[in-house]
């Protein structure tokens, strides 16, 4: 017994460890503010330009959240509960924007239309790049809810839209709500897609700032009043959620849902679906075509190196975020109480926040006490690891649940020592979720821009800043081929998302 | 094979008691049937002869070696006791055969023993390739014994692996489980719930209810002698009725029985433990000693619900019969016992 007390103590202490070392640079900013003090800070916070940002970015978010879930779940609605025709097709075709980064469609939007810009250009590229956060969710519910509630429902004379308003909804709001929160998230860090279009938010801003002042106390002003606007969304969220469940009474296979019948309005809803697919998929893609087409744009010196540098630091970005998701995964599964439940909480915090405030808190850290990592690879990783730890924690979560420990016993009551039950049992078992989650971190940060622009060692190039540095210098065929790769880069990212969807369905 | 002994084993749970000074003998190659409510400390118990958890205090003994309670105790792996988890805990990587094959030794691997143990619990080696999710819930189950017995242990432990199954696969996996261990001569403990199963599975049937032992022994004889009112009550149907004792006879509102076995407190008022297959009923008699108030028809048999004597006693008697019309609510009946009685304190 005293063996079996001290091993999660030992656990407990890895994953507290860690916890410190992700909150660090989010610390290291809060830090900074009050060494400047607020005499420095109140002149640079309180000045027109923030107001400026802060009307932008908050108007993004109160516009963007309710179009991005409006489309999530109407477009969820139309393709799980009518006769939409083709609706598997929609299904996926709807979830594909999410495979196209949100820099990228910002790009082919400005490419084609070089006057789009202001809030409602942000809310028109950030709503199409970001909907799908909302619908997947939206789609996963409702092919989890009991059919024999809305039939209850209209057996207690509801018509349709009744069913869907006072019985479906009630019962998408977490998901909806979950949803908005990372929708929320996304446009506050969004740093690409808006500054291509000269848009300007708290991210744009901190990174024009930086790139002039370096990581000043101007900088920190402004990471600060972003955090702060992150930490608001996340109490509120936490606040408004509650504790309600909505769980399925009984068991018993789940039989198919009511199927809502269009009728005359069939041909408003496809043309509304194809209408946000060429804005979302069709406009990217023809402006990729056409730039891709002119000159020789595969021809680049530096397309070979930015691929090989790209993969580089996207396995190792991998592999070091999957080891560190593991014990923490494993502490909250098979330990599960509230040390774990907060520990776990410190580190979806930490991955919250918007990757130009990790990124500038690692800056700051390096610089100011070791230098010697300062724009290092280790550095690089660091973020990758805290931008993208929730990725491998939702995946080997659900893959550690899959391995009881009545699996370890039975092997142990069959000879095994507790190592060997872990390696022949449980090892084979959490592996497709260790596949899956080192592919989600790696995928996600083959194609991460901001933290990689202020953090990867001077020299380096990958697709996402050499797309950057093209396009951003209105080199758009140069930038084309990046692109294109981007894309194709997410797209397996996106299948595992779509796939993970459908399987909790079952 | 060697005799398994529990010595005054106690363990605590969060801070509370789960098992109080548990004593328990299985003889080799016997078998056990554990029986208590849910939260009675059944699994518990299995856990701690497993190895997967300590006790707190006390001993558990295998033969001559010391599996806990000692200063190092055996640990899971090199205890020889095989598990057997209520939902079989099959290893979803592995097929039917890698999982009974998982316990050998690498030359046992190469020999027979794992067609000898399918063949044991009736799987055939045309269910080899499977996994276990190909499986339905009583070959599962199935395979699962297969795999504790294939190497060989002193003693297998079977934590309800029942309960999961629906009610007619219950009964013939049940079977073909009985007697799987009866041809490998295995000592066995299996903890359930259902009194049923605990009564006709093995030679020894002990009770637990909260945390301690209440009674041990044959199970014709625990539920003919059951030691108190409550184990009586949670072995089968039990009417209890208040009686007077004098001269090896108990008179109740139904008339006077031979004591079988007695149970009375020194002071106080007693009553009498009668099983409804004892009951009679009889609505032609002259001398009517209750009311019929309820009659229900469930399949063959009828259950007449009865006030005895006036008062308000209620009575429910089974009555297998062909021809339920004979009875109705509000007839006089005379409702009589067969046999003797238990006593026990009021």
């Amino acid at each position: 017994m005293n063996a079996g007390r001290r091993r999660p103590s030992l656990l407990l202490v890895v994953v507290a460890v860690l916890a410190v070392v992700m909150l660090l640079p989010v610390g290291y900013v809060v830090a900074i503010g009050f060494q400047v003090g607020w005499p420095t800070l109140a002149p640079l916070v309180f000045r027109p330009k923030v107001g400026e940002l802060l009307v932008n970015t908050v108007l993004l978010v109160v516009l963007g959240v309710p179009v991005t879930v409006v489309l999530g779940v109407g477009g969820a609605w139309l393709v799980e509960r009518t006769n939409l025709p083709g609706r598997r097709v929609w299904a996926v075709l709807l979830a594909a924007p999410l495979a196209i980064p949100a820099f990228v469609s910002s790009y082919g939007w400005v490419s084609a239309i070089p006057s789009i810009g202001g809030i409602g250009g942000g809310l028109l590229v950030a709503t199409l790049a970001y909907y799908p956060l909302v619908y997947l969710p939206a789609v996963a519910t409702l092919r989890r809810l009991d059919p024999a509630l809305e039939e209850s429902a209209r057996a207690l004379g509801l018509g349709p839209w009744g069913v869907f308003a006072r019985v479906v909804l009630p019962q998408l709001r977490l998901a909806v709500w979950g949803g908005g929160l990372v929708v929320a998230l996304h446009l506050l860090s969004e740093y690409g897609a808006f500054a291509l279009i000269r848009f300007d938010t708290f991210t744009t801003a901190i990174v024009v700032q930086y790139q002039s002042t370096f990581a000043g106390p101007a900088a920190s002003a402004l990471g600060i009043v972003l955090a702060g606007l992150c930490l608001i969304l996340l109490v509120g969220e936490s606040a408004t959620r509650g504790t309600a469940r909505y769980s399925r009474v009984g068991s018993g296979a789940a039989r198919s849902a009511v199927v809502q019948r269009l009728g005359w309005s069939a041909p408003f809803a496809l043309a509304a679906l194809a209408a946000l697919l060429v804005a979302a998929i069709g406009v990217p893609a023809a402006s990729l075509v056409r730039w891709l087409s002119i000159g020789d744009p595969w021809s680049q010196r530096e397309l070979p190196g930015a691929i090989i540098q790209t993969a580089g630091l996207a396995v190792t970005g991998a592999v070091v975020t999957v080891l560190v998701a593991l014990p923490i995964a494993w502490l909250t599964v098979r330990r599960p109480g509230r040390l774990a439940r907060f520990l776990e909480g410190a580190y979806y915090l930490a991955s919250s926040l918007p990757a130009i405030i990790i990124a500038l808190g690692l800056v700051t850290i390096t610089i100011r006490i070791v230098p010697a990592l300062y724009q290092s690879v280790f550095t690089v990783v660091l973020a990758y690891v805290i931008i993208f730890l929730p990725r491998a924690l939702v995946s080997l979560r659900a893959g550690i649940a899959q391995a009881p420990v009545s699996l370890e016993e039975a092997a142990r009551s069959l000879g095994r020592s507790p190592l060997a039950a872990r390696a022949q049992v449980t090892l084979p078992l959490i592996l497709p979720a260790l596949g899956a989650g080192a592919a989600l971190v790696g995928l996600g940060a083959a194609n991460e821009l901001t933290a990689t622009l202020l953090l990867a060692p001077s020299g380096t190039r990958t697709l996402a800043t050499q797309f950057w540095s093209a396009s951003s210098s209105v080199a758009y065929s140069d930038a084309a081929p990046y692109a294109l790769l981007l894309i194709a880069l997410s797209f397996p990212s996106v299948a595992i998302l779509f796939l993970q969807t459908r399987k909790r369905a079952r | 094979m060697s005799t398994l002994t529990l010595t005054d084993v106690t363990k605590h749970l969060g801070g509370h008691p789960v098992l109080q000074n548990v004593d328990l003998t299985v003889p080799r190659g016997s078998r056990t049937s554990v029986v208590g409510a849910s939260g009675s400390g059944k699994s518990t118990l299995l856990r701690i002869i497993a190895g997967f958890d300590a006790p707190d205090a006390g001993r558990i003994s295998l033969g001559d070696v010391l599996l806990a309670g000692g200063a190092s105790p055996v640990p899971a792996h090199q205890r020889g006791v095989g598990y057997v988890a209520q939902d079989g805990a099959l290893f979803p990587h592995l097929t039917v055969e890698q999982n009974i094959r998982f316990g050998l030794s690498r030359p046992a691997r190469r020999s027979t023993r794992v067609a000898e143990v399918a063949e044991l619990v009736a799987i055939g080696a045309n269910l080899f390739g499977r996994y276990p999710h190909e499986l339905s819930g009583g070959q599962q189950q199935r395979v699962a014994l297969a795999r504790a017995l294939a190497p060989e242990p002193q003693v297998v432990l079977l934590d309800e692996p029942f309960s999961a199954l629906d009610t007619g696969l219950r009964a013939s996996t049940r079977e073909a489980v009985i007697q799987a261990l009866e041809h490998s001569g295995v000592t066995t403990i299996l903890v359930t719930h259902d009194q049923d199963e605990a009564l006709s599975f093995g030679d020894q049937v002990a009770i637990l209810a909260g945390g301690r032992i209440s009674q041990a022994g044959p199970p014709s004889e625990v539920y003919d002698n059951p030691g108190t009112a409550d184990i009586a009550d949670f072995l089968g149907d039990s009417i209890f009725l208040p009686c007077e004792v004098s001269a090896g006879e108990a008179r109740t509102v139904l008339g006077s029985h031979p004591v079988r076995h007695d149970h009375r407190a020194a002071i106080g008022l007693h009553r009498a433990l009668v099983r409804p297959a004892q009951l009679a009923i009889d609505v032609g008699s002259t001398s009517p000693n209750a009311t019929i108030v309820d009659v229900q028809s469930v399949g063959s048999t009828l259950y007449v619900t009865v006030t005895i004597g006036g008062g308000g006693e209620l009575v429910r008697v089974p009555y297998v019969t062909p021809v339920p019309e004979r009875y109705s609510a509000g007839q006089d009946a005379r409702v009589s016992v067969t046999g003797g009685v238990v006593v026990y304190p009021a």
